[in-house]
């Protein structure tokens, strides 16, 4: 922690330093991630009770964070040189703390020979070079799906979940005709932090036409997939397909009215059928592909691991790092999220005892291909938050698809300049 | 009894314009009193204070390496913003409406729950009606979303008067949003001007109330004549914070709806928050906390003029 | 309470006396349901599986009350470090505040010296300027101190926070009462403290139950810095481990509303302990309605 901090901050980061055992002992390290506060119950800390076993030198330090913060802290723990050794991270962050300086560049300790797994069995998406090198490594993946209640499917007159996007906006609309508060599909552009529902929805939805924003780090928002995609929404919306309150609607309630049995479809990660099936027993569930409009594509989102750059145990970090990315764990990691793991070594572990929406996700998506863009944003928590307000405007009907495209890309490039 | 020889209080300038008692003053008395507090204040807070004035003077703090001196140009740009203006404009519709709904209600729910009930209930009246206080703004925003919602309670109670067609998206149509959170926010922060006020009304001299009565006074023109000239004191200070906290109230309004929809409830301070940890631009952050920290130094100075011209 | 009233209008009195009773009870009950619903909405959510809280049409009360939040709140040890952070936190405060806060506002409202508008106005610019600016060059200080992810950081803290409000408001309350107070104890022979303690204290006890309240509520309620501050599990309060239930796959909307109801049960014993002495000092009753 050496460079753009005034004196006292300096001071301050040392005397901190010096009042933490950390530096005596030279392998205590800290592992910032939101993990252990998702529904997990006490796996992480058997997880790090597991580690500190079989590496007695090494003791870890699990520091949680609500996730709607993990962010902020990241940025403001480094800013006053407290920054944890070992970052739980999300994709769409990487440009952003790449241009502070945060994270640490992994590719020579990928290319180590003693490592436990092997780096081209890891999911591919985050390792993606950015300047040049990678700055994280998969701990899991959750692949964006299509959950449906075939109850009300089934209710609207039809017997198959949609595969295209003409039935999904034949079917949808059919389900929010059956009225009592029942909607087809929900789009949650709420501007309620993290404002972030375009990127759960509509990415998606956009993959699937074969469409994408990004050219390398550069917006590429107006392009005629994604015209092409907005209007499809706003098709969805004139035909009353959508739920109502798309603006302030959140990512939350999308899910919750789902589970109660309110929402038709729901396009969200694959890792909510679990919170699905146990919190709704009775609904008749089942997971598909992300309706189709040519491509097979999805977005794959998940869990990543880094390292921090002012580490003073960048070793140990890795040895970590390490250590859950090793099959056996990793396998284990994916378990206790029913997720799919991030070393894909571990895939027939987690097969071995997974339940059905699990295998489910799996056959689904074994020939699909994975996008994620947003972690080529320089700006990407201020580019969706952007995204959220043009389409609420654009499904207000105060401006065309096309028009909301250009605002978007006319906004975003502002961002980046 | 006390025997002790009187002090005579030392004469001094001010005593001409004040007439009234002066307590005696040895050699730094007053100071010895303000000492604990202000060292508190100065030792935590001057540090960071400076430190944002001198952040909004740097073209980027904080995620830039080396951050360049560039003078009043960070200024230059949030003037020259029209997100800047629109977040003004919207934060004085804000606070001036939501201090103005805490006073009527607060005010209005001291005096009914000072009334002359019964102990226990007026017990339980005053602490039902601080309720509102005592939750976390993280809730208090989850629980009014789900309220709010289309499918949610308030929608569903005026569709069964008969006094609605559809469901209104209370917190996501851009006409009702500012009205919305303005609700939310006289719910929230009515139970502190309710207790301070209520306080107040204690310290009033019962003769006061006496006089007025024989005067034949009723209900109101003791209010206007009795009660509020007797508690400018205390309701100065109570509006000057409340407006101070309003106009950069962060919290609440961030969590309930996040500025939006669009930006059509964003305010100052959620724009301050936008800028620092949303685009990581602190520069431009200080830059807008400076123009509240401005803005707020200007209240306070007609307040403090007030205060002097009424002591 | 009974006044020997004069015989002729006792009837008539009594009468209108009940009438208005009556009126002002009729009142207080609409306008407390109203002030109360989203509360009793928030318990309501508290006792309802999630799926019930999104089920048309709303419901108050479900069939079968579910008492899953609270369980999982009530026997999870974690959740009790997180009370007892946020009472230790809140009373440090509120205890500090008050002697720190009174004795500033009693030089403030009973001397005029040099300098003392602008110390008045430095107390008060420490409130203007939006915390979460503050936040990083603020965390720079407390870890300066050693005070990192410690509870005396956030005590700190938060009495930074409640002190201007603490010397403002106690200067207002002081403000009302009168000096021919602080002349006949004087004359009494009090030193100026004695004045302070013996004297203005008594009278201005409404105003310092009424800023108890609030320096309390402010640490309760407080996040940004609670979470930016501590690490520690051990070191965490209220409003920190309820955002932990806000996931990033889901809300535990049963256990957040039960935490939130069980936490704040002791603050609402607390003031109605307290609110009793809102009654008193120079004029128990006050307006008449």
């Amino acid at each position: 922690m050496t460079r753009h901090l005034p004196a006292w901050a300096l001071a301050a980061a040392t005397s901190a330093a010096a009042l933490m055992p950390a530096s005596l002992h030279a392998a205590e390290i800290e592992w910032l991630q939101w993990f252990a506060a998702e529904n997990t119950g006490g796996f992480y800390e058997e997880l790090v009770a597991d580690f500190e076993a079989q590496h007695p030198d090494i003791t870890v330090k699990l520091v949680t964070q609500p996730f709607g913060k993990v962010r902020e802290s990241i940025v403001t723990d480094n800013a006053i040189g407290v920054g944890s050794d070992v970052l739980g991270l999300n994709m769409p962050w990487t440009t952003e703390f790449l241009e502070i300086g945060i994270l640490e560049p992994l590719d020579d300790y990928l290319a180590r020979d003693d490592n436990s797994f092997e780096t081209d069995q890891l999911v591919e998406a985050p390792l993606g070079k950015i300047d040049g090198k990678t700055w994280m490594v998969p701990l899991n993946a959750f692949p964006f799906v299509m959950h449906v209640n075939m109850g009300l499917v089934e209710q609207a007159g039809f017997d198959a979940p949609p595969s295209s996007w003409d039935a999904l906006a034949e079917q949808a609309a059919a389900i929010s005709a059956l009225g009592d508060g029942t909607s087809g599909l929900g789009m949650p552009f709420s501007s309620q932090p993290p404002s972030n529902g375009p990127i759960l929805t509509f990415l998606p939805l956009l993959y699937a036409n074969g469409g994408r924003i990004m050219d390398g780090t550069t917006p590429d928002f107006d392009n005629p997939k994604v015209v092409e995609t907005l209007e499809f929404l706003q098709q969805l919306e004139q035909s009353g397909a959508l739920a109502p309150g798309a603006a302030s609607r959140t990512g939350g309630v999308d899910l919750e009215e789902f589970i109660a049995g309110r929402t038709g479809f729901l396009i969200s990660p694959g890792v909510h059928s679990s919170s699905i099936t146990s919190r709704n027993p009775e609904l008749d569930y089942t997971l598909v592909r992300v309706p189709s409009n040519g491509a097979e594509a999805y977005r794959v989102h998940g869990w990543e691991i880094g390292i921090s750059a002012d580490s003073d145990n960048k070793e140990a970090a890795w040895t970590f790092v390490d250590y859950l990315l090793s099959p056996e764990v990793n396998a284990r990691v994916a378990k206790a999220s029913n997720a799919l793991p991030g070393n894909l070594a571990a895939l027939d572990t987690v097969r071995a005892d997974a339940d059905a929406t699990l295998v489910k996700q799996m056959d689904i998506l074994s020939g699909d291909t994975p996008v994620e863009e947003m972690r080529q944003s320089p700006k990407a928590a201020a580019s969706w938050s952007l995204m959220t307000e043009e389409l609420q405007s654009m499904l207000r009907g105060d401006q065309t698809p096309a028009e909301a495209a250009s605002a978007v890309q006319a906004r975003w490039m502002d961002l980046i300049q | 009894m006390p025997t002790a020889p009187v002090p005579t209080p030392t004469p001094d300038k001010e005593d001409a314009v004040t007439p009234s008692f002066r307590l005696p003053t040895a050699a730094g008395t007053p100071y010895l009193f303000l000492l604990p507090g202000l060292v508190i204040l100065g030792a935590l807070l001057s540090v960071p204070l400076y430190k944002v004035v001198e952040y909004s003077l740097y073209d980027n703090v904080i995620v830039e390496r080396n951050p360049t001196f560039v003078g009043l140009d960070n200024y230059r740009d949030i003037l020259g913003d029209p997100g800047y203006w629109s977040a003004g404009f919207n934060t004085i519709v804000f606070t001036v409406g939501s201090v103005i709904g805490h006073m009527i209600v607060g005010i209005g729910l001291a005096l009914l729950v000072n009334a002359d009930i019964h102990p226990r209930a007026r017990t339980f009246f005053r602490s039902m009606l601080v309720l509102p206080w005592i939750f976390t703004a993280v809730v208090v925003a989850l629980n009014w979303q789900l309220l709010l919602n289309p499918f949610g309670l308030l929608n569903y109670v005026l569709d069964w008067l008969g006094l609605i067609t559809e469901p209104l998206d209370w917190l996501g149509n851009p006409d009702l949003a500012m009205w919305s959170l303005l609700v939310i926010s006289t719910w929230r922060g009515y139970p502190f001007i309710m207790v301070s006020f209520l306080s107040g009304l204690q310290t009033v001299p019962k003769e006061l109330y006496e006089a007025a009565e024989i005067d034949g006074a009723g209900f109101w023109h003791k209010f206007w004549h009795v009660t509020l000239p007797q508690l400018k004191p205390v309701i100065f200070g109570v509006a000057l914070l409340d407006l101070i906290w309003t106009f950069q109230l962060f919290p609440l309004v961030w969590l309930t709806t996040g500025g939006g929809p669009g930006r059509a409830t964003e305010v100052l301070s959620t724009l301050t928050f936008r800028l620092a940890f949303v685009d990581f631009e602190f520069a431009r952050a200080a830059t807008v906390a400076v123009s509240i920290l401005i803005i707020s130094a200007a209240f306070t100075v007609l307040y403090l003029r007030n205060e002097a011209r009424r002591l | 309470m009974t006044d020997a009233a004069a015989p002729r209008h006792v009837v008539d009195e009594e009468r209108q006396r009940r009438w208005r009773q009556a009126a002002i009870y009729a009142a207080l009950a609409l306008v407390t349901f109203v002030m109360v619903f989203p509360v009793l909405w928030m318990i309501s959510v508290s006792l309802k599986p999630t799926t019930e809280t999104f089920s048309l049409p709303p419901r108050l009360l479900p069939d079968d009350l579910h008492w899953g939040g609270y369980a999982k709140v009530l026997t999870d040890p974690k959740f009790r470090t997180f009370l007892l952070n946020s009472y230790l936190v809140g009373l440090a405060v509120t205890g500090l505040s008050l002697v720190i806060g009174t004795l500033a506002a009693f030089g403030f409202s009973r001397y005029r010296f040099f300098g003392d508008r602008v110390a008045k106005l430095f107390v008060i610019t420490t409130q203007m300027v939006p915390t979460i600016t503050l936040l990083i060059p603020y965390f720079g200080v407390i870890v300066f101190l050693g005070l990192y992810d410690t509870l005396w950081g956030l005590v700190l803290t938060y009495l930074t926070f409640s002190l201007p409000y603490a010397i403002i408001m106690m200067n207002g309350y002081l403000d009302t009462i009168p000096k021919d107070f602080d002349e006949a104890a004087t004359i009494d022979g009090c030193t100026p403290l004695g004045v302070l303690v013996r004297v203005l204290l008594p009278v201005a006890l409404p105003g310092i139950i009424s800023t108890a309240v609030y320096t309390f509520l402010l640490a309760w309620n407080e996040f940004l810095f609670a979470l930016a501050l501590t690490r520690s599990m051990d070191m965490r309060t209220v409003p920190v481990g309820i955002s932990m239930m806000v996931g990033e796959f889901g809300l535990k909307w049963d256990e957040m509303m039960a935490f939130s109801v069980i936490g704040s049960l002791p603050v609402l014993i607390l003031f109605m302990l307290v609110q009793r002495f809102v009654v008193s000092g120079l004029a128990a009753g006050g307006v008449k309605g």
